[in-house]
């Protein structure tokens, strides 16, 4: 991360849209972003897409960025911004193409969310690969809100001051919202594997 | 002594130290009275240790290696780079005046229709100028004595 007078100077340069300042920003801060749209988006070639219109808000809306928070704290929000936006726009069209789909596939795919392999040993459910394709998999069925709080404290590992920083949430309700969070977490894992986690 | 529904609501700020240390200990009574809470416990905490190591692994650069899945794949792979597309974005929405070459930095200043019309403008004063010099009369012969033949 740029100490502070770097990061003030950079900010400055990209005011002026220096393009040269901006590719710098760019290489500094793409894999961050990246990582964080692609778990919220749980796809590669849609987060590849969001993450370059991530860049280009910034491009573009620079001179509103007050400094009150740091640089990568507001990317983080816009970016957080345009994966909420992304979602909703993807869980419509997703909608929408169910309504167009008949018969049996269209009922498979409202009525069970997204398909889990059931595997063969539930102790075993858990570890390894399979935990994480069934995270992954839930993560995606959780509401876009309680998909950012999980993915920026518990994937993304930032702290509840950043998170605050990030969401604009007071702590109690990032403390209750990401509690909430986890337990829908949890629900969607036990209903996607059919059967409660092992305890 | 904490309701079940009580110690269920302090499950993450418990397993993220976010308790104060008395609060923390009443947690951690209520959960060694009641093994079926404990066992509750223990199944989020594994669920969030969970995630923590999914985290952990698609930050190691041997993240992927042991993980044949084709999602495990695509969430380990590295991360692509994105500034020659972040250029192209932004040179075509600027109309070239952001990361174009010099005459699509032109074109972003100023309108193509303009600087067409500059040219045009700058062509029809150059052929005027031409036909102008070769329209003029050419100079006048000076007048010199005829030539007479000796006798």
């Amino acid at each position: 991360m740029l100490d502070l007078e770097a990061e003030r100077a950079l900010v400055e340069r990209l005011r002026r849209r220096d393009e040269a300042a901006f590719n710098l920003f760019v290489r500094a801060y793409q894999s961050k972003v990246f990582s964080l749209v692609q778990r919220m988006l749980g796809n590669r070639a849609e987060a590849e897409d969001l993450s370059q219109e991530v860049f280009i808000t910034v491009f573009r809306s620079i001179d509103s960025f007050r400094g009150e928070a740091r640089l990568g704290t507001w990317l983080y929000r816009v970016a957080i911004n345009h994966c909420k936006n992304r979602i909703k726009y993807l869980d419509r069209r997703v909608t929408r193409g169910h309504d167009e789909l008949d018969g049996e596939g269209s009922k498979a795919l409202t009525e069970g969310g997204p398909v889990m392999s059931r595997p063969d040993r539930p102790d075993e459910a858990m570890q390894g690969a399979e935990m994480s394709r069934v995270i992954e998999r839930a993560l995606g069925l959780l509401e876009e809100e309680h998909r950012a709080l999980v993915v920026l404290r518990d994937l993304e590992g930032l702290s509840y001051e950043e998170i605050m920083a990030i969401t604009g949430l007071p702590e109690g309700t990032v403390k209750s919202r990401l509690h909430r969070a986890r337990a829908a977490l949890r629900e969607a894992i036990e209903r996607g594997l059919g059967y409660k986690l092992p305890e | 002594m904490l309701t079940d529904e009580e110690l269920r609501d302090l499950f993450s700020a418990y397993h993220d130290r976010e308790l104060s240390p008395e609060r923390s200990e009443a947690v951690r009574a209520s959960l060694a009275a009641n093994a079926a809470l404990q066992a509750e416990y223990d199944a989020f905490a594994r669920m969030l240790d969970g995630l923590s190591a999914m985290a952990a692994a698609n930050e190691s650069p041997l993240a992927g290696v042991s993980l044949p899945t084709s999602a495990a794949e695509s969430s380990t792979a590295p991360a692509p780079d994105l500034l020659a597309g972040v250029q192209h974005r932004l040179q075509k929405r600027s109309g070239g005046r952001f990361y174009g070459d010099a005459w699509s930095r032109l074109a972003g200043i100023f309108p193509l229709e303009l600087i067409a019309s500059l040219v045009l403008i700058g062509l029809v004063v150059a052929y005027a100028a031409m036909t102008m010099v070769s329209a003029r009369p050419a100079p006048a012969a000076p007048v010199t004595a005829p030539v007479t033949a000796p006798r």
